[in-house]
C-alpha cells in the first residue's frame, strides 16, 4: 500500500512540475501551435457532436412548445401587422433623415443597421466545459482576418460577446455573459451611459449608470460606439430590473438578453477596425 | 463490495465521449449551472484505481479542457489532478474495500477539492472578485455534487473490470 502511495505522490508531483512548466511556456505564448492544432483536431469532432446537440435541442423545443403553437401563431400575426406599421415608420424616418442629412451636407454613414458592418459569418463548433466563464469556439480564425477584440453578434445585430484569441481557424470568443467582459452601453431611450458587465449564471448587468441618470424598465441596452472596434447600436438586452440605493453611487439594471446564447448556432464577427 | 481496477477499454471511450458531451450537449441542456461529466468520470477512477494511471489520465484531459475554457492556463489541471490526488490517496490509506456509502464520502470530498481549488487558482490575482459571487459558486456546487452522487454509483459499476480483484 505504501508502495501504491508513493508512486502517486511522485506521478502528481512529476506532472504537477510539468503544468507549472506549461504554464509559463503558455504565458510567454509557446503553446500556440500546440493548442491550436489540438483545437482544430477535435473541433471536427466536436462540430460533429455540436450539430447533434442543436438538433435534438431543437426537437426538445418543439416537442416542449408543441401546445402554445397555436396562441403563438395568433401572438405572431398580431406583432406582424405591428411590426409592419413600424417598418413603414421607419421607413418614413430614414427618408426624411436622408434628405435632412443631404441638406446638411453631412455625409457620415450611420451604422445602426447590418449593411454597412462588415461581417464574417462563422459556426459554433463548442461551448465552454465549465460554469465559471462563458465561452464558445468559432471555426473562423486568422485565415477569415479575425482578430482580437472584434464584436461577435447574432443575426438581427444581437451583440453576444467579443473575440478573446485568435488562432489560425478558430477563435475563443468571451461571451458577454462572462463576469470578465465589459461593454459600454446606453439605452436607447433615455441615453443613459453605463458598462454592461457579466455576472456568474446569472447574465448581464448594466452598471456604473450616474443616480442622476434616468432608466426605465423595459428599454433597450445598445453599445454606445464609445470603445474601440465596437460599433454603435448592437443590442445588448432589454432592462428588467433596476437596483437603486440611495448609499451607492451608481445605479445598476439587470439586462434580459434577446436570445438564449446556448441555442445560437451560427455568428457574425464584425470586422470593425 | 466493489472491485479496483478500471477496465481501460470501457473507461478512455467513456472519457472521450463525455469530454465531447461537455463541450457540446451539456452546456446546451443544462443552461446556469452545467455538471461537469469529466470531474465524475475521473472522481470514479480515482476511487477505483489503484495504479497511478489516472493521474496521468487527468492530467491530459485538464490539458485539453484548458482549451476550451477561459479560465486560466493551468487552473483545470492543476484541480483535476488535485482532485484526483487527495481522493486516491485517502483511498489507499484508510480503504481496503470500497463500500457503496464511501463512493459518496468520495463524491463530496472530490466535488469540494475540485472547485474550491479551481475557484482559487482561476481568480488567484483577483481573489476579492469572487466575494459578492460566493452564493452563486455555493450553487454550482451544490448541482454539481447532486449530480455526481446520482451518477457516481452506476459510473462506477460500469468502469469496473468485475472479475478482477
Amino acid at each position: 500500500m505504501k508502495k501504491d502511495i508513493n508512486r502517486k505522490i511522485q506521478a502528481f508531483v512529476f506532472l504537477l512540475v510539468i503544468t507549472v512548466l506549461l504554464t509559463f511556456l503558455n504565458k510567454f505564448g509557446y503553446l500556440y501551435q500546440v493548442k491550436s492544432f489540438t483545437a482544430y483536431s477535435l473541433n471536427s469532432v466536436a462540430k460533429t457532436f455540436q450539430g447533434a446537440s442543436n438538433e435534438l435541442g431543437f426537437f426538445i423545443d418543439t416537442l416542449k412548445s408543441i401546445d402554445e403553437f397555436k396562441n403563438e401563431n395568433i401572438k405572431l400575426k398580431k406583432e406582424n401587422l405591428e411590426m409592419n406599421y413600424q417598418i413603414l415608420q421607419l421607413e418614413e424616418a430614414k427618408t426624411e433623415n436622408d434628405i435632412l442629412r443631404r441638406q446638411l451636407n453631412f455625409s457620415q454613414k450611420s451604422c445602426l443597421d447590418e449593411d454597412c458592418l462588415d461581417l464574417v459569418m462563422g459556426d459554433i463548433t463548442s461551448r465552454g466545459p465549465d460554469n465559471f466563464g462563458n465561452l464558445v469556439i468559432v471555426n473562423l480564425g486568422k485565415t477569415n482576418k479575425v482578430k482580437e477584440g472584434y464584436p461577435v453578434i447574432a443575426s438581427g445585430g444581437i451583440l453576444i460577446g467579443k473575440v478573446s484569441e485568435v488562432f489560425e481557424k478558430y477563435s475563443r470568443i468571451t461571451l458577454i455573459t462572462d463576469p470578465e467582459s465589459t461593454v459600454n452601453s446606453i439605452t436607447q431611450k433615455t441615453r443613459s451611459n453605463g458598462i454592461s458587465k457579466g455576472s456568474y449564471a446569472t447574465g448581464v448587468k448594466l452598471e456604473m449608470i450616474n443616480q442622476a441618470e434616468n432608466i426605465i424598465e423595459g428599454d433597450f441596452v445598445i453599445t454606445s460606439g464609445l470603445e474601440n472596434n465596437i460599433p454603435k447600436g448592437l443590442f445588448v438586452g432589454k432592462i428588467s430590473k433596476i437596483e437603486e440605493s440611495a448609499n451607492k453611487i451608481f445605479k445598476t439594471a439587470e439586462l434580459e438578453l434577446f436570445i438564449d446564447f446556448n441555442k445560437v448556432e451560427k455568428v457574425f464577427i464584425v470586422k470593425n477596425d | 463490495m466493489i472491485n479496483r481496477n478500471i477496465k481501460i477499454n470501457i473507461f478512455i471511450p467513456l472519457l472521450i465521449f463525455a469530454f465531447f458531451a461537455q463541450i457540446t450537449f451539456m452546456p446546451q441542456f443544462f443552461q446556469n449551472y452545467t455538471p461537469n461529466l469529466i470531474l465524475i468520470i475521473l472522481l470514479a477512477g480515482s476511487i477505483v484505481d489503484r495504479s497511478a494511471l489516472i493521474f496521468y489520465i487527468s492530467f491530459i484531459v485538464g490539458f485539453v479542457f484548458e482549451i476550451f475554457s477561459d479560465a486560466y492556463f493551468g487552473s483545470i489541471i492543476i484541480s483535476m489532478m488535485s482532485m484526483v490526488f487527495i481522493v486516491s490517496v485517502l483511498g489507499a490509506l484508510f480503504l481496503k474495500k470500497i463500500f457503496s456509502y464511501h463512493l459518496y464520502l468520495f463524491s463530496v470530498i472530490g466535488v469540494l477539492t475540485y472547485n474550491i481549488i479551481y475557484i482559487i487558482w482561476a481568480n488567484l490575482y483577483e481573489i476579492q472578485k469572487i466575494i459578492p459571487v460566493l452564493n452563486q459558486l455555493f450553487y454550482i456546487i451544490i448541482v454539481q455534487l447532486i449530480f455526481t452522487i446520482i451518477v457516481i454509483y452506476p459510473l462506477t459499476y460500469f468502469i469496473l473490470r468485475k472479475n478482477e480483484e
